[in-house]
């Protein structure tokens, strides 16, 4: 083992697809203490290779896998992976977080870590068993879906594959790992490119505990306070992540007719309460996992995955489905041509409103939804018109036209949260170092109308918020947690109380703290202690054997979400891209409430100083000294985002 | 004098209450919830307790309501 802390196997794999060349990749105890696992531990990996002149299809690119210190350990809900690598969407650095069993057997396989780089002259599939590693054609699996796939591959172990769509390229292509999605940016298209149809892994390894008693202890009580707190005991289990569309459409952010609205009409025919009463089979969920938030449907008689929040709204009010049937049956077909439902459906929307404009006569319209199931098949074979849809909504509205409502942030479409009334999520979204992605963009709509109610229009505090909540989520996903864990530090009674006196007054103050929480995120180190709401940070601590405290675990968030940062910076990214589309910063939403726009421009220069990036929006000198990260964005050429190969200068396009 | 309006419940509060729908009659939202809470399948300090909009607008205890107005009480939510 080759390092002193537990919770790490100590080694991580390099595979040289090209030449088959297997080998050791160096990643000291001083890196881990620094950057922890998970995507901060891949974004240092690719920082460290990448020069700003790749391209996500190039031999320079990587895909690199990796599990969080906690991941095999006992931890609630930590059996989640990442995989980064350059976005064939965004050209830019992209991590999406997996809930498969692939991390977990990647560790009892003594690795920490899985980088693949290069291109496999033939289709192959790689099979790791402890230190023995095996390609193996794989001509017999190519053009198979998902599902069948992995029915072909060893049962012991984990694996993770791809479909159709990631073999012909589709920019959106996802990976999959049993029912679980490696969704966004395209990372399953790196594969196909790379020849790799599927990754198997197992061995017999077991993960190390520091204090083994301790963490026993610990998690005991862990799981039993997840399983009594309303969100993650009770919302989350009974009614899935698709809970969120009632409460949306009352708070007018469930995006609706490709964001023109934020309410859909007919959502009671496509909530989480109908999918929970009619359709779901049973609680499904990752290893580890007591929250259990995945639902079960059947489709043509199979038990399948069902669908998730994203996937509801954006199938639904997106484009006027009111088919809940319908969702079900596309999310799997999705899931198994191997797409990412998030921007399948935001592309096809996009679509469906060129057509409307009389932009791009393609045949198709919001509500009708009788050529879907072929158009998914179509945009994974990439026939027809699906081999324009096979490349996303930037790409499409720079041929056609419709930049200002192709819903996208840096070449990646937005999931199905309407910023236009949840402002703070709006600035999230175009600052996001992945693009369009809630999660990444610090998921202020959970404190803007979804979990508490601060108010969603004003955009005081917003920046900080934003920022605090972005570092702890970068954290929660390097350790392998998923980051729905972190609901139960909002105790109880402030999120099943919505109107006593106590939660409306955070309600009301949270905004204004803009200050304190710019303290907290500039000075964190002083909060070093473990939060009772928290145990995250003792938890750390008993696998570990690092220090570590509430305020040294948002410092690391930050230094990964600025690493992330300057790696974009890199590949010509700067305040110029971190933009919406116009239909969001300038048409309301609501016709005569000019409120109802997102006022970027101005949260974000409040977010850049809270960061401590210029006003260009890149770290500054000190900003990378105080998190030890000297040297990284030293730019030799920038190169304008020339990596997205389409010839003219992209800055400021959503 | 009182006014037939739809009460709709969200959420897991649906889920236990196993309707999704109750007709009441009410003056007020505190009427209603009364009513509804009488028909013993949801909890009255509950139903206080949830986001209540009436038409898609948030009201209070003492809104007054109208015929065919439509209540909508809210459940707590999560995800992501
Ligand atoms: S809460 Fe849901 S997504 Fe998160 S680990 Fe559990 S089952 Fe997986």
């Amino acid at each position: 083992m080759d390092t002193k802390y537990g919770g790490y196997m100590g080694k991580v794999m390099k595979i040289n697809l090209t030449t088959r060349e297997i080998s050791d990749y160096p990643f000291s105890d001083r890196e881990r203490e620094l950057f922890i696992g998970g995507k901060i531990m891949a974004a240092k990996i690719l920082s460290d290779n990448l020069t700003g002149k790749e391209t996500s299809f190039s031999d320079g690119n990587m895909l690199v896998i990796t599990t969080g210190p906690l991941t095999g350990t006992g931890a609630p809900s930590s059996s989640r992976f990442n995989i980064s690598s350059l976005s064939p969407q965004t050209g830019l650095i992209a991590s999406s977080n997996c809930g498969g069993s692939f991390g977990y057997f990647l560790k009892k396989a003594g690795y920490d870590a899985l980088i693949l780089q290069g291109k496999s002259e033939e289709h192959i599939r790689i099979v790791i068993k402890n230190d023995r590693v095996s390609f193996h054609n794989a001509d017999d699996l190519w053009g198979m879906r998902t599902g069948e796939t992995q029915e072909h591959l060893p049962v012991r172990g984990g694996n993770i594959v791809i479909g159709p769509a990631g073999e012909n390229l589709v920019k959106y292509a996802c990976v999959v790992s049993q029912e679980r999605v490696a969704g966004r940016a395209g990372l399953g298209a790196v594969m196909g490119w790379m020849n790799v149809k599927a990754v198997t892994v197992s061995g017999n390894k077991t993960v190390p505990v520091f204090n083994e008693a301790k963490n026993k202890q610990l998690n005991k009580k862990w799981y039993s306070n997840l399983r009594a707190h309303p969100l993650t005991g009770d919302v989350l289990p009974r009614l899935g992540t698709a809970n969120l569309v009632s409460t949306m459409q009352m708070r007018g952010i469930l995006a609706t007719k490709n964001f023109t609205f934020g309410q859909f009409e007919e959502f009671e025919k496509v909530n989480g309460e109908l999918l929970a009463e009619k359709y779901n089979i049973v609680n499904k969920g990752c290893l580890s996992c007591p929250i259990k938030c995945a639902r079960t449907v059947a489709i043509d008689g199979k038990e399948v995955k069902g669908p998730e929040l994203e996937t509801l709204g954006l199938l639904g009010g997106g484009i006027l489905n009111n088919n809940i049937e319908l969702i079900l049956r596309w999310n799997y077909e999705l899931d198994e041509l191997g797409m990412d439902t998030i921007s399948a459906a935001s592309t096809l929307a996009w679509a469906m409103e060129a057509c409307e404009k009389g932009l791009w006569d393609n045949g198709l319209g919001f509500g009708e939804t009788g050529v879907i199931s072929k158009l998914w098949e179509d945009i994974a074979y990439r026939r027809g018109i699906g081999n324009e849809l096979a490349e996303g909504t930037r790409w499409l509205s720079n041929k056609y036209g419709g930049r200002e409502f192709a819903i996208n942030s840096k070449g990646l479409e937005l999931s199905a949260y309407e910023p236009r009334r949840a402002v703070g999520q709006g600035l999230g979204y175009a600052i996001s170092n992945r693009g369009g992605c809630h999660i990444n963009g610090g998921y202020l709509v959970f404190l803007e109308g979804l979990g508490i109610s601060i108010n969603p229009q004003t955009r005081h505090g917003k920046p900080d918020l934003t920022m605090m909540m972005q570092d702890l989520m970068e954290m929660l996903s390097a350790t392998g947690q998923c980051i729905f864990t972190s609901y139960a530090m909002f105790p109880g009674p402030l999120i099943k109380n919505p109107n006593s006196f106590y939660t409306r007054g955070i309600n009301r103050i949270l905004p204004y703290m803009g200050g304190a929480v710019r303290l907290m995120n500039k000075f964190p180190l002083p909060l070093q202690f473990h939060l009772p709401v928290f145990p995250q940070t003792r938890c750390f601590e008993y696998v570990t054997g690092m220090k570590m405290g509430f305020g040294k675990y948002l410092r690391t968030g930050e230094r990964g979400y600025t690493l992330e940062r300057s790696i974009n910076n890199k590949f010509g990214i700067d305040s110029r891209d971190d933009v919406l589309p116009a239909r969001l910063t300038q048409t309301p939403q609501v016709a005569d409430d000019p409120r109802t726009t997102v006022p970027l421009d101005r949260m974000k220069a409040v977010y850049y100083r809270a960061r401590g990036w210029d006003k260009n929006g890149l770290p500054t000198t000190s900003t990378l000294k105080k998190l030890k990260l000297e040297g990284v964005n030293d730019i030799p050429e920038r190169s304008g985002l020339k990596n997205l190969e389409l010839g003219d200068d992209l800055h400021g396009q959503g | 004098m009182t006014y037939m309006v739809k009460a709709k419940l969200f959420g897991v509060m649906r889920l236990n209450a196993g309707v999704s729908t109750i007709w009441v009659d009410a003056d007020r939202v505190g009427g209603a919830i009364e009513k509804i809470a009488a028909t013993g399948k949801v909890d009255k300090k509950e139903l206080k307790n949830r986001i209540i909009l009436v038409d898609g607008k948030r009201a209070k205890m003492n809104t007054r309501l109208c015929d065919g107005n439509e209540i909508m009480f809210l459940s707590p939510a999560g995800g992501g």
